[in-house]
């Protein structure tokens, strides 16, 4: 019986030495970091880096701060303000650059839509700021308006490409057979390429939201006096180290970010 | 029966349609004068290799695209540039393009919805043709959930239900597997005939086309070359394109030594004449290329009868018939498919010698 | 009259092509005015506002911060050299060149490190089975995504010198007193490889994923050694791979803001912190303006390679 069962080592083609166990480290490294955050942010004592038991006292804590309440109110509205502008204009981007012909300039539009990506966000940012000292200079206006245009600006190409991506996955024969069953352009818009499209929509409106919500560098050098995001807020409370307070604020802020971004993934795959 | 279909009223008149893409050096033709005159209630087919218009027709037909010149008449109306949701014609389209986030039901019902048919209207014609294309069982079902046989009724009866006065298919069972093709063939010809709505076919598969069609046209670069019933085609090849494309042909040389009213004398190199009809002006002395069907030759072992002779270079047995290549004396190769009868297997051999024998009748000349 | 006939066909069919020639250009601009809304948001947020950084990069500073309006080459001056405020010496600005170094030097250094990482885990990805597959890049996005700056605090409590590293390290007596390794050059460039790994993974895996391993098989039938089938096979295949993720990697690094930001404690600086201390601080906005432009040139110069080397990849594969 043992005779019959000696292992021979298989040859396997796709294996190489070592690789496995890289990327096996890899992954904790990633997340092993963000682990320990979210841990430490239940953690009773207020040294951080010693463990005194489980406790919600750091969310209280952060949910009773009313400079917290503040700056995730003003958070939580520019980044449902860009989303939503944001999604509207890579909506109606993505169905001029991808539901005709190819025109001349096409290649130009693509180079502006993605513009924000290419471009490092410090130098953006600064441009910015130069760009509305001027308009504050010769307006008068500080609002909030200012981190607004910032923020859909720059989630345009996050909402644009998955939505881009959709239209060009999408049969363009199924829009040609519903003109061949009477229905107006207008009609085929809304009861074909919409509806189809529209998982797409939801999905880059998701991906701006997160995108807004996580931004730092720009909102930091636009942004007036006392209007500090979350992210802004807590970079600058760095100054005092981190307290437990910044890591249940993150954690927290964490699992908005993974929530969205699940499902995004979930809706693009649709 | 030719009688009657000649009385028939013309449904689509294709006129004087050239359609070129692109423009400049990049522009491409694909559609060269073409003329067409489509009867009402018939089946006609648009047979000819991918890349030779057929499609483009079909599209200018239901309005997806515009020709560069000529016009389009759907009875006497000019649709030329009548948008696609304007006309009464229906398209079955290659992959079906049916709405996956509509059910079979939803999907047949978008046509008459869009027309802006009372609801009860729309059930009854929905049920119907669901019932015509036998899928009433399976109306609530979304389109990813159904085979591809199933789809393709659903594609059907998409485009039955508006009653269109003419229904294009486009190459509408290239993507089904052989047995189902040929159940679909049979449907289709029951659901025309049972509709009476005239159906444009558009495919590259000659058996199809021969098998389905009341008449067809063979086309290719962007060119008509013939239109006719099946057997018209088949017996008949005008040009060489069309004798290559539908069924095997053997072509052989022969030059015009005299000419009649009605008949011409043409000499192959063997020496041996035939006289056959002359659909065209010829001239004696010209120069002409002829068109053989491999099965309509006979094979024999006497070689003086023979109109050519040759040797057999390979031979390939295929159950009902044999198939014969032969090398002539003047060094082309021919082919003969000759039916195989009991008993009298094996009356050649490879490296034999070979007579073979021409009927008058089955020479068709071609224009050069 | 047969003449007749023909010319007003002519003009029948030259009116037509008219039409439809004249129905597609409609179409074009009805499909353009649709982009029209984005674009203008963009040149407003976005791509306009680096001209007007242009234009300021050559105006002289004001005292206070903003700028005087009289043109000066002052500020492209400043990124290299400097003038001494008492004898009008020039000289090499070094505290501008070191930063400089700093940032390529470490940029360099965490896009190698990622690259190092990021291989073997892409290859690892790209041989799991397809179901499985969707999964692990999910896992490797799902940081991505999240916040920058959370992931640069979680970095910096691991590292700190009664972080998690630390802390361990003393708990089993392997050391008396913590490593310093927070606000060092070292936690900057630990801190931008863990927050771009992901951008080096994609890439990688992308190009992996594509590999046909009939060619690996190939290769191990002609006697090649596993190294040699890495060496010789496999990444000279996933080559534009490895250049996409090395430049998605490397680009951002070169403009980091936070990282060096939270990791640096503010005494290492790179290129992006020096840029926004002319904003600050500093009020040099010129300066601040042409050292931003440099940094624009620098990353347009590596996406110019990072296309030239994506666009021979689709060619040389197809």
């Amino acid at each position: 019986m043992s005779e019959v069962q000696v292992r021979r080592k298989q040859f396997a083609v796709r294996k190489l030495p070592g690789f496995q166990s890289t990327a096996v480290l890899c992954f904790v490294l990633l997340y092993a970091p963000i682990a320990a955050l979210v841990i430490y942010s239940f953690n009773a004592g207020t040294n951080i880096a010693l463990w005194e038991g489980f406790s919600l006292k750091w969310y209280h804590v952060a949910w009773q701060n009313e400079q917290v309440q503040e700056v995730t109110i003003r958070s939580f509205i520019i980044a449902s303000v860009a989303s939503f502008s944001a999604t509207l204009l890579a909506t109606l981007a993505a169905l001029g650059t991808t539901r005709t012909e190819n025109y001349r300039g096409r290649t130009a539009i693509y180079a502006l839509i993605n513009q924000p990506l290419m471009v490092p966000e410090i130098v953006t940012g600064v441009a910015l700021l130069i760009f509305f000292a001027i308009i504050k200079t010769v307006t008068g206006y500080h609002g909030l308006f200012y981190l607004m245009l910032a923020h859909t600006a720059f989630c345009i190409p996050f909402a644009y490409l998955p939505i881009r991506a959709r239209l060009e996955g999408m049969d363009i024969s199924l829009e040609t057979a519903a003109q061949d069953l009477y229905a107006t352009p207008w009609m085929t818009f809304r009861r074909i390429t919409l509806p189809l499209l529209w998982p797409g929509v939801l999905a880059g409106a998701m991906l701006a939201f997160v995108i807004s919500l996580d931004d730092v560098v720009i909102t930091e050098l636009v942004k007036s006096a006392g209007q500090d995001t979350l992210p802004t807020y807590m970079l600058g409370q760095l100054r005092r180290g981190v307290t437990p307070e910044v890591n249940a604020i993150s954690s927290a802020l964490l699992g908005v970010s993974i929530l969205l971004v699940s499902l995004f993934y979930i809706l693009r795959n649709r | 029966m030719l009688q009657a279909s000649s009385t028939r009223q013309i449904a689509v008149t294709v006129n004087a349609i050239t359609k070129i893409f692109g423009e400049g050096d990049n522009s491409v033709v694909a559609l060269e004068d073409v003329n067409l005159e489509i009867k009402e209630n018939e089946f006609f087919t648009l047979l000819g290799p991918s890349g030779c218009g057929k499609t483009t027709l079909l599209r200018l037909i239901a309005g997806f695209e515009h020709p560069t010149s000529g016009n389009i008449l759907l009875y006497d109306q000019d649709i030329t540039f009548l948008p696609p949701y304007q006309r009464p014609v229906n398209t079955v389209f290659q992959n079906y393009a049916l709405f996956p986030h509509m059910t079979v039901r939803q999907n047949v019902s978008f046509g008459l919805e869009m027309l802006g048919r009372a609801k009860s209207e729309i059930k009854e014609t929905v049920d119907s043709v669901l019932n015509l294309v036998r899928m009433e069982e399976l109306a609530n079902r979304r389109t990813s959930e159904i085979s591809g046989g199933q789809q393709q009724r659903v594609a059907l009866a998409r485009a039955l239900a508006p009653r269109p006065k003419v229904l294009l298919l486009d190459e509408s069972l290239s993507a089904l597997d052989y047995k189902l093709r040929q159940d679909m063939q049979l449907e289709l010809k029951r659901l025309q005939h049972e509709t009476g709505i005239t159906f444009i076919f558009v495919t590259h598969d000659q058996e199809e086309a021969l098998t389905m069609s009341d008449r067809l046209a063979v086309m290719d670069e962007g060119r008509v070359l013939q239109v006719g019933g099946p057997s018209e085609i088949y017996n008949y090849p005008k040009e060489r394109f069309v004798a290559e494309f539908i069924g095997d042909s053997n072509f052989l040389e022969a030059d015009v030594t005299s000419v009649n009213e009605r008949l011409v004398r043409i000499q192959f190199y063997t020496g041996k004449e035939f006289e056959v009809p002359a659909f065209r002006d010829m001239r004696v002395g010209a120069h002409v290329t002829v068109a053989v069907r491999p099965e309509q030759v006979t094979l024999s072992n006497s070689l003086d009868a023979a109109t050519f002779t040759g040797v057999i270079e390979n031979m390939v047995y295929l159950g009902t018939h044999t198939h014969y290549i032969i090398k002539l004396s003047n060094g082309s190769e021919f082919t003969a498919h000759i039916q195989n009868l009991r008993g009298h297997d094996r009356q050649f051999e490879i490296g034999g010698a070979v007579g073979i024998a021409l009927d008058p009748a089955t020479i068709q000349v071609l224009k050069d | 009259m047969a003449e007749t006939e023909n010319t007003s066909s002519v003009l029948a069919a030259q009116s037509h092509q008219v039409a439809i020639e004249a129905s597609r250009r409609n179409k074009i601009r009805n499909f353009r005015l649709l982009s029209m809304p984005a674009l203008i948001v963009l040149t407003i947020g976005a791509a306009g506002p680096l001209l007007i950084m242009l234009v300021y990069s050559f105006l002289k500073a004001a005292p206070y911060g903003g700028v005087v309006w009289e043109p000066s080459i002052d500020g492209w001056f400043g990124v290299f050299l400097k003038k001494d405020i008492f004898d009008g010496t020039i000289s090499i600005a070094t505290a501008h060149l070191s930063i400089l170094w700093r940032s390529v030097n470490l940029s360099i250094q965490s896009t190698l490190l990622a690259l190092i990482l990021g291989f073997p885990t892409a290859y690892f990805i790209a041989t799991r089975s397809v179901q499985t597959r969707n999964l692990w890049l999910f896992l490797i996005t799902i940081p991505f995504w999240t916040n920058l700056l959370i992931r640069t605090f979680a970095i910096m409590q691991v590292i700190r010198d009664q972080g998690i590293i630390n802390n361990f390290l003393i708990g089993w007596g392997l050391i008396e007193s913590p490593i310093e390794m927070l606000y060092t050059d070292f936690a900057i460039m630990l801190g931008m490889t863990y927050v771009y790994l992901p951008l080096m993974v994609l890439p990688l895996y992308a190009s992996i994923e594509k590999l046909d391993f009939r060619l690996v098989e190939a290769a191990y039938d002609l006697y090649a050694t596993r190294l040699r089938v890495l060496w010789r096979i496999i990444i000279p295949l996933v080559r534009p791979g490895i250049v996409a993720g090395s430049i998605l990697v490397f680009v951002p690094s070169l403009g980091a803001y936070v990282t060096p930001r939270v990791l640096g404690g503010g005494k290492h600086l790179m290129l992006g912190n020096l840029i926004e201390l002319q904003f600050g601080q500093g009020r040099n906005w010129p300066l601040g303006a042409a050292l931003s432009i440099f940094l624009l040139c620098v990353v347009m110069g590596a996406l110019l390679i990072y296309v030239r080397v994506a666009q021979r990849g689709t060619t040389e594969h197809v």
